[in-house]
Formats: structure tokens, sequence, C-alpha cells
């Protein structure tokens, strides 16, 4: 009785001490295991972190292949620890999983890093193309205010709205467009300029500076020695003189043709002409729609060649015709250029001029009689052309 | 003999069952994978991008938990259901986002045109009715021309409404609104100085 006591409290003490041992085991093994889990999470929720920051930088645009491959290491790393999580051994093998979510976090972090620098670059970029359409625009805009652009206008009025797209898509994120937008007012402000000091530059032009002063200087003179009334039109200064006896008697305000600047080539081009004329025609009230009008002998001889010039040069097209009906009349007024070509003036300054002239009476029209702002505004675009070209 | 026999059938039956435990939930992985490409094709990548982020994470998750099971001898796909149906639903909620957002863009462009429109026809009648006297600031010619070319961004903004490009269409019927309320004023302006 005493050996069978003996012996099953023998195994009653393995017993015991056995599932001790194990139960001790099993601890010790669910601490490792729980240990590595915590590590593991703590690499995964890094990673998972560098990604959205790296989302949040937008690295979907501007670094896309990076954050692509940052998001597929993240997957990677999300298997291999899915994989360690659900494996019959209870201990994960934490090396190969926090390597894997490490990874994944560097690939993001560099992501992040690159959208970060190329949206800055991409921005200063922008910016640096809206200064400088901003700049062309209100070059623009001088040439407006100093010479009528005509067909130019529109071009201005596109520029402004381009740069202000290029403000708007700049505010909404869309960098690229901005600049790309920005890049569109320039040029078109450019083509203003460009376009307006192409016609302006004949008022530097100190040949024609002197044609023009000649003209001017040979009708006054004739207006001395003959002893009667003659005209002068000086179109940037937007004045009409009548002289007598080589003296003025009074100086008018004249509104001018829309493109008056240019010297008329065609009919429909809206310019006023430039040349040496007479009075061949007087139209009172009853005959004329501006109140009263004085035709002259616009198109000359001068002005017949200028045209088959033009023609042979294939400037005016086949089609065109040299136009006429040139008059200084009434209705004027109006503080804009608004006419066909005509020299417009006031109802009651027709009325004067009426008056003292006749049907043969000289008719001088140039376009400036000194250097002025037109011809300030062709010698500058000319220099900031020359400092452009590289 | 009858034991083994026992044993046998028994180790069977076990096989049997966890076997039938193992499969893939087929239906619930294809409903997801569907609602993810829905959700794309509706615009989600530019009109609910984090939502689409989402169900792609979503998407990414029930794939680790796939292949973690292929590997295992004693398949379970009860956690794969779960997450297939977080990442329809994710899938879902990314085509709705979507969109909304594709309305409110919309909207929002549309809105801009109609504001446009406004500011244009405002702008054309006070011009009609500008002081043409002397001294006038007002450049009458010219601001028609403004307001001609305003007129014609109003257009392009309509063509990028009808070709779906709302952010271009709101961004052209602002720049025409803001031209033609730059008219409105500087002819607000010379008839104020005229009354003075």
């Amino acid at each position: 009785m005493r050996r069978v006591d003996r012996h099953v409290q023998r195994r009653v003490a393995v017993t015991v001490v056995g599932v001790l041992l194990l139960g001790g085991a099993w601890l010790a093994v669910r601490a490792v295991a729980s240990h590595r889990e915590v590590m593991m999470q703590a690499a995964a929720d890094a990673a998972r972190a560098a990604v959205q920051a790296a989302r949040a930088d937008d690295a979907k645009h501007w670094a896309p292949v990076e954050l692509t491959a940052a998001e597929r290491a993240s997957y990677d790393a999300l298997t291999r620890h899915r994989i360690e999580q659900v494996r019959a051994w209870p201990i994960p093998d934490e090396t190969t999983v926090v390597d894997a979510w490490s990874a994944a976090e560097r690939a993001a972090r560099a992501a992040a890093t690159l959208a970060r620098s190329r949206c800055l670059d991409a921005t200063r970029l922008a910016i640096a193309q809206i200064d400088k359409a901003q700049a062309a625009v209100a070059a623009g805009e001088a040439v407006a205010a100093t010479i009528h652009l005509g067909p130019g206008r529109s071009l201005l009025a596109a520029a402004r709205s381009a740069l202000d797209q290029a403000r708007a898509y700049q505010r909404a994120g869309a960098i690229e467009t901005a600049e790309a937008r920005a890049r569109d007012a320039e040029s078109l402000a450019g083509q203003v300029s460009d376009h307006a000091a192409g016609v302006a530059a004949r008022y530097a032009d100190a040949t024609i500076i002197a044609r023009w002063q000649r003209w001017k200087s040979e009708t006054i003179s004739w207006s001395r020695r003959e002893n009667r009334a003659a005209i002068v039109v000086v179109k940037d200064a937007h004045l009409m003189t009548l002289y007598v006896g080589g003296e003025p008697v009074k100086t008018y305000d004249v509104e001018l043709g829309f493109n008056w600047v240019a010297d008329k080539l065609q009919e429909g081009d809206g310019a006023t002409p430039e040349g040496r004329y007479r009075i061949v025609a007087r139209m009172d009230h009853l005959s004329s729609d501006y109140y009263k009008a004085l035709l002259i002998n616009y198109p000359n001889a001068e002005n017949r060649a200028a045209f088959a010039r033009g023609r042979g040069r294939g400037e005016i097209p086949a089609s065109a015709r040299i136009g006429g009906l040139i008059e200084i009349h009434g209705a004027g007024g109006r503080d804009y250029d608004w006419t066909n070509g005509c020299v417009a003036v006031t109802n009651p300054d027709i009325d004067h001029l009426f008056g003292r002239v006749i049907v043969g009476t000289p008719v001088t029209i140039v376009g400036s009689d000194t250097y002025g702002p037109i011809a300030e505004f062709a010698n500058r675009h000319a220099r900031d052309a020359t400092n452009r070209r590289p | 003999m009858r034991v083994r026999v026992g044993f046998l059938m028994l180790a069977l039956g076990l096989a049997v069952t966890v076997s039938g435990c193992g499969t893939p939930p087929a239906a619930e992985i294809d409903a997801a994978k569907t609602a993810i490409t829905n959700a794309g094709m509706a615009g989600a990548s530019e009109y609910a991008a984090p939502s689409l982020t989402a169900a792609q994470d979503a998407q990414a998750a029930l794939d680790a938990e796939l292949k973690a099971q292929e590997g295992k001898w004693f398949k379970s796909f009860d956690k794969a259901k779960e997450l297939a149906a977080a990442a329809k639903a994710a899938g879902e909620k990314a085509t709705a986002d979507a969109a909304a957002g594709k309305e409110k863009a919309k909207a929002d462009a549309t809105q801009a045109i109609a504001d446009a429109k406004t500011a244009l026809t405002e702008a054309q009648a006070l011009l009609a009715k500008a002081p043409k006297g002397k001294g006038s600031a007002a450049d009458i010619a010219a601001m028609k021309t403004d307001l001609a070319t305003a007129a014609t961004t109003i257009t392009e903004a309509e063509t990028a409404l009808g070709n779906v490009m709302y952010l271009d269409a709101k961004t052209k019927a602002e720049s025409a609104r803001n031209a033609a309320g730059t008219v409105k004023t500087a002819v607000e302006t010379a008839m104020a100085a005229k009354k003075k």
C-alpha cells in the first residue's frame, strides 16, 4: 500500500511539474509573440502614416511612379505581415515583416520629398511666369493708353483674360495649367506690343518725321505767300489748325479713324490718310450725314502709287479697293476715334471752318510734327526687343 | 479491425469538413473588385480621390488576407469575407462620392457661366448709357472690344462645360465675369464723375 501511494505521488508530481513547465513555456511563447506583433504593428503604422503623408503632398500628381512603388511596397509588407499573423507556428518572424514595412516607409517618404520639391519648383515657375505675363499685359495697356490699338485691342483683352485664368488655376492648385495660361497671356500681350510697335515705328523714323515737318512748313509757307487759308492736321496731337496768311487762326480738336496711327492704304482699314490734299467739294447740312463736310481729294497720285506697291508686295489683297470719300466733317465731340478715316470736329467748329475755306484750300495731314509719345513707345519697344535677344 | 476503420472514417470526415471551411468566397471577392472598378470608371480618381484610395487600400487588405490563407493547411476565409464586404462598401462609397463630386463641379461651373452672362448683360446695358462728354475716362470703343472678348470667353466656357471640363469652364466664366465687372466699374466711375 505504501509503495502504491509513493508511485501515485510521484506520477502526480511529474504531471504537475509537466503542466507547470508547459504553462510557463506557453506564456513565454505568447510573450515573445506579443512583443514581436507590437514591433510589426509599430512598423506598419509608421509606413501607413508615411504613405498617407505622401498622398497628402499630392505625390500622385508630382511623383506618381514613386508613390505607386511605395504603395506596392506597403501592400507587399501587409501580405507578409498577415502571413506571419495566421501561420500555425505561434512565434512570427518579425524581422522580415519589419524590414518590409520599413522599406515601404522609406519609399513613401522619398515620394513625399520628391513631390514637395517638384511642386515647389513648378509653383515658383508658375509665379515667375505670371509676373512676366502681368508685366507684358501692363506694357500692352500702356500702349493702349498711348495709341489706339484698333484690331489689336481684342488681343489685349484676350491677354488680360488669359492672365486672369492663370491666377485662378494657381489658386485651384492646377500649377502647370496656370503656367501655360500665363505663357499664353505673355505671348498675346507681346503680340499687342509688336503690332503697335510696327505701326508706331514710322513715328520714330527721322526721315518720315522730316518729311512731315517739310509738308507742314511748305503748307504754312504757301498760306503766307498766297495770303490764303490752309489747313494742317497733326494726327498724334489730334489737332487741326487753320492758317490764314501763314498765321494760325484757330486750332480745333479732332477725332480720327479708329486705326488712325496707320497711314491709309485701302478701304475699310480705319486709317486717316497722310499727305497733301485739297478741298474738292463742300457739302452743307442738307447734303451731308455729318452736318457739314469738306471732301478732300483722297486718293491722290502718291496714294495710288502706294496702293499699287502694296498690291505688288502682296500686302493688299487683290479684291481690296483703295477707298475714298475722306472728309473733314461735323458730328464730332465724341471723345474717341470713331470714323473710318475722316477728320471729325464738333458742329460749331465745322461751322467756323466752313466760312473760311473754299474748294482748292490745301489740307495737309501728317502723322506727327515732332518726336512724340508714339515715337518714344516705338524706341522703347525696339530697345526692349534688343535686350531680350540672347 | 472495426476500430481502425472507425478511425479512418473519422479522419476522412475531418478532412472533408476542414477542406469545406477552406474555400475562398469567390462571389464576395468578385463583387469587391467590380465595385472598385466601377468607382474608377465613375471618375473617382478626379472627383473622389481619397475615397478611391481608401477602396484600393481595402482591396489590398483583402488580397493580403487571401494570400496569407493560401499557404495554410487549415484555411479559414471568415476574415476574407469581412474584408471583401468592406472593400465592396468602400468601392460603392467611392462611386457615390465621385457622382456627388462631379455634380458639384458641374453645378459650380454652370453657376459661374450664369453669373458671367448676367455681368456681361449688365455691363453692355451700362456701356450704352456711358457719358461721352469731353474728359470722360471711358474708352467706349475699347470697352466694347473688351466685352466682345468676354462674350467669346463665355462661349469657350460653355464648350468646356459640354466637354465635361468643369474646372476649365468655371475658370473661363470667372475671367469673363471679372472683365465685364471691370468695364461696369469704369463706366460707373465715369458716370459718378460726370454728376459731380
